[in-house]
């Protein structure tokens, strides 16, 4: 699984990591049960600091993705907490997006057959 | 003996820049991840580009083919000339300019290259890095049950020569008591051993390149080429224990006739050999993974002439070097700038040491008498001998009969000056070895010294005023 950080996005680094773990383990390139790297090792690999690598574990970890003990590190949760709801801060990004494809032209259609992609894909 | 520097100094120059011709500047450069430092992106490929790189990598590899031949045909010239006057000067600042010119043509065809990239409207990706999740921490080639054994055996030759100095071993061609030299070559030799090692632990450790976007792909091809790299690096601790080591501490100890010159001249060529080995595995890689090669990250604008890594948002210190074999330093790293700056004193330092080395050679010596006194001198060193302090002269019209084993001060084919242990005797020496004559001088407070002026004819003249005075 290949995490691409851009040190000129406005998107945190930290958060680039959280969102690509994140859409890792939803296409199933990471699966339950696997082993992260450590933090020390995923920073040195990047040439980031330990705190950003830190950062982006604790904010899977709180947020159920991941779980971490002193043992066995940093692994992927087998069964992650469905809510079966979009949380407000995905609302309002969504909101951007389709707001964003609308003012640039992009039919209902293509905008649900992209979702329909993404989702049907990494379902 | 005379040839013997040349010999060394040809197996060490030549070989090297031949594998760095093999390295720096690619053939087929279709097969390469990089041409001279820049990205091989896709576009090369495409009609009419093409074309252009073909011209460029033509123009670049005719140019440092020719300097390697003119450098080559030097060598030779040098090698067969054997005697030379300044010969370590002329051998030495031969190889600093030939690997320094050697990167000429290939800092010339990384700007073409970036400028035909330029041309082309394609740009490098600013701040982007890719990291595969599946690999990092995870490939690792070197073995602690490989490298650990040339260290234990590099350990044993320390040990033995520590006994043998403090002659708790009697051996049989230990002339030098006191002076620690087998000691101090072979834990010099142990030392270096370890640095290998070290240097081996570190390059395994480093950042796992990504190339596609399939894990797997990542983890084979890391995999192939730091088993590779760790393959050579335990090679390269063997052949330093074993030739290096222990053929110095046979010839220190038992001075069985096979000199660590010799056994450095094996050294050298097997390391490179090893080298060699080694490019030719790392080429194989490559071709071999070339297909694969779908995601290669372009960072071409932070390395400096292909060759100089400088990016200030990289926390790394050592990255994989663009040209050559091993890994370098971000320059841009607090301690890369420390690194970068001891680098370039220690050239300035080197360039110093060997324009004093030429001084030394091109120096004559002189011996005279003056009043009262022996006088010895070369450019800032000065030995004085009282003639009243005299006990007994000697002279000497072979010294090739004496075993000079140096203690510190200078040891060149054509000067011989400071304290050494001749035939296991402490003495001062300043003599020209290469004109074989000597006087010995031992004085009254038991100093012994061997000294000769810049020709035989000043020695026996000195030696006459000194038999008459006594």
């Amino acid at each position: 699984m290949i995490i691409r950080i851009n040190e000129l996005s406005d998107i945190p680094i930290y958060m680039q990591i959280r969102n690509q773990i994140v859409m890792g383990i939803s296409s199933g390139e990471l699966e339950g049960g696997e082993q992260l790297p450590t933090v020390r090792a995923l920073a040195m690999e990047m040439g980031i600091n330990t705190m950003t690598v830190s950062k982006a574990y604790q904010l899977l970890k709180t947020e159920g993705y991941i779980m971490t003990d002193r043992k066995n590190g940093a692994r992927i949760r087998t069964s992650i907490k469905q809510q079966g709801s979009i949380s407000d801060s995905n609302k309002t990004e969504l909101k951007r997006i389709v707001s964003e494809c609308r003012l640039s032209g992009v039919s209902k259609a293509d905008l649900l057959s992209l979702i329909d992609e993404y989702y049907g894909t990494e379902s | 003996m005379n040839s013997f520097f040349g010999i060394i100094m040809f197996i060490c120059l030549v070989p090297t820049i031949w594998i760095c011709y093999a390295m720096l500047y690619p053939r087929k450069w279709k097969e390469k991840k990089l041409i001279f430092g820049v990205t091989n992106r896709k576009e090369f490929t495409e009609p009419g580009v093409s074309d252009k790189v073909d011209a460029v990598t033509e123009k670049t590899n005719k140019a440092a083919l020719r300097l390697n031949t003119v450098f080559t045909v030097i060598a030779v010239i040098l090698l067969v000339l054997g005697t030379l006057p300044m010969r370590t000067f002329i051998w030495v600042m031969f190889v600093f300019i030939a690997i320094f010119a050697m990167s000429i043509p290939y800092a010339c065809g990384n700007k073409e290259m970036k400028a035909l990239k330029k041309s082309l409207g394609l740009s490098s990706e600013k701040g982007i890095s890719y990291t595969d999740i599946k690999t990092v921490g995870t490939v690792r080639a070197l073995k602690l049950t490989a490298i650990l054994p040339p260290n234990i055996v590099g350990a044993l030759t320390v040990i033995i020569a520590l006994l043998a100095d403090l002659q708790v071993i009697k051996t049989p061609g230990s002339s030098a008591p006191g002076t620690f030299l087998a000691t101090i070559v072979c834990g010099t030799i142990f030392l270096i051993g370890v640095m290998i090692s070290a240097f081996a632990y570190m390059l395994d450790r480093m950042k796992s390149e990504v190339i596609s976007a399939d894990s797997d792909i990542n983890a084979n091809y890391n995999r192939a080429k730091k088993k590779t790299m760790a393959k050579m690096n335990v090679l390269m601790v063997w052949i330093n224990a074993i030739f290096a080591g222990v053929l110095s501490l046979l010839d220190i100890l038992f001075y069985s006739g096979i000199t660590m010159i010799a056994g450095i001249g094996i050294y050298m060529i097997l390391i490179m050999a090893a080298l060699a080995m080694f490019v030719h595995t790392e080429q194989s890689i490559e071709k071999i993974y070339r297909k694969d090669m779908t995601l290669i990250q372009d960072d071409d604008d932070l390395w400096i002439a292909g060759m100089f890594y400088y990016n200030p948002s990289d926390k790394r210190l050592n990255v994989e070097k663009r040209a050559g074999v091993g890994s370098t330093i971000n320059m841009a790293h607090p301690v890369g700038k420390v690194i970068g700056f001891l680098a370039a004193l220690s050239i300035v330092f080197s360039i110093l040491v060997v324009i004093w080395v030429g001084m030394l050679e091109s120096t004559p010596i002189s011996l005279r008498v003056s009043d009262g006194n022996v006088i010895c001198h070369q450019l800032r060193d000065e030995y004085v001998i009282p003639v009243g302090d005299i006990e007994s002269i000697e002279y000497i019209e072979d010294i090739r009969g004496l075993r000079f084993v140096r203690t510190s001060g200078t040891g060149m084919e054509t000067l011989l000056k400071g304290n050494f242990s001749v035939d296991g005797e402490a003495c001062k020496v300043f003599l020209a070895p290469d004109k074989m004559v000597a006087i010995k001088v031992v004085t009254a407070s038991g100093k012994i010294y061997y000294i000769s002026g810049a020709t035989p004819t000043e020695t026996s003249s000195v030696y006459a005023q000194l038999n008459e005075s006594l």
